[in-house]
């Protein structure tokens, strides 16, 4: 083995002979923070989970897992499950799809690629707030949507998108698809960009069709970045909250809660951090799961 | 100054990279540690440097144990081998940078910066960034930000190799000077043993971590320890032949031929060594046995010839004078000086050298 | 040949595929932008224009008068400076206490690198809502709920991870041996860092500090828990709770201080837009 390439660049050496305390102190403070602001507070809502508060001073008392019990049993949880998994459709799926086509589109053929994918990424650096906001006054009764929609004839009346218990859930996954589009955009395009030409020149050689080349070539080797965008797309939807809570609060009639908005109302709402300590694992667990099954789906990665 | 390695060993993991290494380098000696790829002798000069540390052993700057020195500590100036240069700074102040921290007054920092760049001919590019400099360019701001500091030891490693080979060989002889008029203790790092040998004082052979040999390039080259030293230094490398000595009659047999054992030589000898020059061609008749010349290469001020010879195996290279011509498939004969060969025993040791044109000795090794 | 002339060459293009690549784009193109054209057009209404159906297109006349309306009828000033001094705050602490701990992962190889790389790679996963009820107590406790301070500690504990990782990624691409080249020459650990391996990742810096301030000016969730206060509510937070209280009476004047509130962030996304979507792909495809 080359002493060269013992060292890795730029790197000293594993020098056991006596320890190198130098790294350890460049991340003590990181390792600080972590430990005051995440390990010790996660190690404490833990054990939290298991309590239940009585008082409003603080005083808690051991329930064993009758918290997580309350938090699964509960008909609207099952009912904030459902919406998010509809929702996941507009958070991941729908975005990835038009983000892989729009990628392809621009990657050549067309000018200003650089421009384009710029524009096409402001959505995702717009504040969620603002968007909805703005999506919320685009779906309104008096909004653009419907003017559209009676101006072409699709439908008669202005209808009511936030506030019915159909279309609640689906006007918030339009903006959501306007807003993360971009973003899925940007990272298949770095993808694409790194594709080898030559498989693609011996493919067509061999007189592959264009459908057959996407199918065989573009995705397979695209599979690395989906699948990351896949499993920060599963952490993303249970982390949404204020795409939901800005435009409908949830509603009507819970139609478009989902389990972050839920959460927030169990853990906050009634103050029974017990509880929403329980709730808060349950939904840790449920991402950690889905992104397993998502990277096992895909026949596993190095991370 | 002078220093002195103990019983240095170096360990990653299961590795031995530098195995009971013992040396003293003396005094304003140019040392060169060479040997190939893997050997140790970067890991060696690193640990001299404090940019590693010993698994066992001692290292002592004149007689002051510095094993566990940090590099800060050590006073000493490294050339890497691929500069690393500040990539951010000029060369200005590349070479200024380690001077500001000590108590050496600004005046005298700029005039020796001034002087090192008139010395290495970079004068005009100190305002430069490296990355606008060329290899050799930067080789130089590499070579001056050591200089300033006016060091008590110089290590190289391998500086040269990252740069074309006119280059080369031209840095070579500026690298000689510079030794001669600053007289600084220096140990440089090759592979290349041309290098090593053009350039020092002494010349240290390492392989697999273990020290070989450590002498001055001529008797490294005309006595070398052991088989690995003898085809390691001198280009074309030295033949080697299986042997056997065949001592009622006083002879060296090979598979295809016998010469006569070296006078005074007794003892036992698996392995013959013949340089490529010490290889005498005479007309096919003559000489000790008669061989075919597969190739003939022109270098010039001397060819080298390939052999063929039956019963061997392998084919030898002979070495002739710039003026004598050979085609292929030409016989020739072959004659071998039994004073100027090298015989080494089953283990490789070397048993016979020949002596050295400065001395008298048949020195054994 | 390129991808670019594979895949375009007209022998096996299908037919109007240029026209509909266009078309596609454009739709996209457009979609993008009426939302927020209808965004400042609206903020650019009187209030005769607003509710109407059907709806303005484009205002006419156009006023400023809606964000000077809005500004008197909430504390938006105080909003954006909170905002302000919470992003900039938490930008500054996470680059402060990020930046040595990727500068130990980069360029030391030490026992429990790895693992330590993958911890943080884990952090990187942890959903915000198990750090919400964990936070609350702490800060609870440390009487840091409520304040700028600790929403600022809040983001930088978030965002920490996916600093180390981003600057990690600047930092391995330096040249080899300049941190040892920087201590034959004597110089002491700390003034390596900061002289000369800092200048070396400025852009580095940059990106990843842009990037700490787009996400926490834009976040939502931590400010909403953490902020109580009217008075020391985020841009974010404020917005929405005008919206609750003045709602559809006023939505020029919503619109107006919306706009004003994403123009920032378009500005720096402007003009860092090559660092952003490097920092944020480059990121992914660690």
């Amino acid at each position: 083995m080359s002493e060269i390439q013992d060292r890795v660049r730029g790197t000293l050496p594993v020098d056991r002979s006596r320890l190198d305390w130098r790294p350890y102190v460049y991340l003590l403070p990181a390792f600080v923070m972590i430990a005051i602001f995440l390990a010790y507070p996660l190690v404490d809502t833990f054990l939290l989970s298991f309590q239940e508060v009585v008082t409003l001073g603080g005083e808690t008392r051991w329930v064993g897992l009758d918290n997580y019990v309350a938090v699964v049993t509960d008909p609207l949880f099952w009912v904030a499950a459902k919406n998010t998994l509809i929702f996941s459709v507009g958070m991941i799926v729908v975005p990835l799809v038009l983000g892989l086509g729009l990628a392809m589109a621009i990657n050549r053929g067309i000018e200003g690629r650089s421009f384009l994918r710029s524009l096409i990424f402001v959505p995702v650096v717009v504040p969620i707030v603002v968007a909805g906001i703005v999506f919320s006054w685009l779906l309104s009764p008096n909004g653009l949507v419907n003017w559209l929609l009676t101006t072409v004839g699709i439908i008669e009346e202005p209808a009511r998108f936030l506030n019915s218990v159909n279309l609640s859930l689906p006007s918030v996954m339009l903006m959501v698809v306007w807003k993360r589009t971009g973003y899925y955009m940007v990272i298949l395009l770095a993808g694409l960009q790194g594709l080898p030409d030559d498989v693609y020149e011996a493919a067509k050689i061999m007189g592959k069709s264009r459908w057959a080349m996407f199918r065989h070539i573009t995705l397979p080797l695209l599979k690395p970045a989906i699948l990351i965008t896949l499993v920060l797309g599963i952490i993303d939807t249970v982390r949404a909250f204020a795409h939901v809570y800005v435009m409908t609060g949830g509603g009507p009639s819970n139609s478009s809660e989902i389990l972050s908005t839920h959460f927030y109302q169990v853990a906050f709402g009634y103050f029974n951090f017990g509880k929403g300590a329980a709730y808060g694992f349950i939904l840790f667990g449920m991402s950690l799961v889905f992104s397993v099954i998502a990277i096992k789906l895909s026949g596993g990665t190095e991370i | 100054m002078e220093i002195q390695l103990h019983d240095i060993t170096k360990r990653f993991d299961e590795l031995v990279a530098v195995n009971d290494l013992s040396m003293t380098i003396k005094d304003g000696e140019f040392l060169t540690l060479v040997g190939p790829s893997g050997c140790g002798k970067t890991t060696t000069l690193r640990m001299i440097a404090g940019l590693e540390t010993p698994t066992d052993g001692v290292i002592e700057f004149g007689g002051e144990d510095m094993t566990y020195a940090s590099p800060q500590e050590r006073e000493l100036a490294f050339v890497f081998q691929a500069y690393a240069l500040y990539p951010h700074m000029s060369a200005r102040k590349n070479m200024s940078f380690a001077l500001e921290h000590t108590e050496v007054p600004e005046e005298e920092i700029e005039q020796r910066i001034s002087e090192t760049a008139s010395m290495l001919g970079i004068e005009e590019h100190l305002d430069k960034n490296p990355p606008a400099l060329s290899g050799g360019q930067q080789q130089r701001v590499a070579l001056g930000r050591s200089i300033v500091r006016d060091p008590e030891i110089f290590l190289l490693d391998e500086p040269l190799s990252n740069l074309d080979a006119k280059l080369r060989v031209k840095m070579r002889a500026e690298l000689q000077q510079l030794h001669r008029e600053i007289q600084t203790t220096t140990i440089y790092v090759t592979h290349d043993q041309e290098e090593a040998m053009t350039m020092s004082d002494r010349v240290a052979i390492l392989n697999n971590g273990d020290l070989q040999q450590i002498d001055t390039p001529e008797v490294v080259y005309s006595q070398p320890a052991n088989r690995f030293v003898a085809g390691f230094i001198g280009s074309p490398s030295m033949n080697f032949l299986d042997c056997r000595i065949d001592s009622a009659a006083g002879a060296v047999q090979t598979d295809a031929f016998a010469i006569d054992a070296p006078s005074g030589f007794s003892g036992e000898a698996a392995t013959l060594g013949v340089r490529p020059e010490e290889l005498s061609i005479v007309p096919p008749r003559e000489g000790d046995f008669s061989a075919e010349v597969t190739v003939f290469e022109q270098i010039g001020a001397y060819n080298i010839i390939h052999l063929a010879v039956d019963d061997l195996d392998e084919g030898i290279v002979a070495q002739v004078d710039g003026s004598k011509h050979f085609d292929p498939g030409d016989t020739v004969g072959v004659d071998i000086d039994p004073k100027y060969v090298h015989l080494f025993d089953a283990a490789d040791e070397a048993v016979y050298n020949p002596p050295l044109a400065s001395e008298e000795s048949t020195a054994i090794a | 040949m390129s991808v670019t002339d594979v895949l375009t060459s007209d022998q096996d293009g299908f037919p109007g595929e240029q026209l509909v690549r266009y078309v596609a784009v454009s739709l996209a193109a457009l979609f993008v932008i009426v939302p927020l054209y209808w965004m400042v057009a609206t903020s650019l209404k009187d209030p005769s224009q607003i509710g109407v159906f059907p709806p303005t297109l484009v205002p006419s006349p156009a006023t400023v008068e809606p964000y000077f309306a809005a500004w008197e009828t909430g504390p938006w000033g105080q909003w954006f400076l909170n905002t302000i001094l919470i992003s900039g705050g938490a930008t500054v602490v996470t680059l402060a206490i990020a930046t040595p701990a990727a500068y130990a992962l980069a360029r030391f190889d030490f026992p429990g690198s790895n693992p330590i790389y993958l911890l943080f790679l884990g952090l990187l996963m942890v959903p915000a809502q198990i750090l919400l009820i964990p936070l609350y107590n702490l800060l609870s406790s440390l009487g840091l709920v409520d304040t700028r301070l600790g929403l600022i500690l809040v983001y930088s504990t978030f965002f920490l991870a996916f600093s180390i990782f981003l600057l990690h990624s600047f930092m391995t691409n330096l040249p080899e041996s300049l941190e040892e080249a920087a201590r034959i020459g004597g110089i002491p650990e700390w003034k390596i860092f900061v002289q000369v391996i800092l200048p070396l990742v400025k852009s580095g810096l940059t990106a990843t500090g842009m990037l700490i301030f787009v996400f926490t000016w834009n976040e939502f969730l931590f400010a909403l828990t953490f902020l109580k206060s009217e008075q020391l509510y985020t841009i974010s937070v404020g917005l929405q709770s005008f919206q609750g209280i003045h709602g559809a009476t006023v939505y020029n004047q919503l619109f107006a201080m919306s706009t004003l509130a994403t123009l920032p962030v378009i500005v720096l996304f402007a003009l860092f837009s090559e660092q952003f979507i490097e920092g944020i792909a480059g990121l992914e495809m660690q």
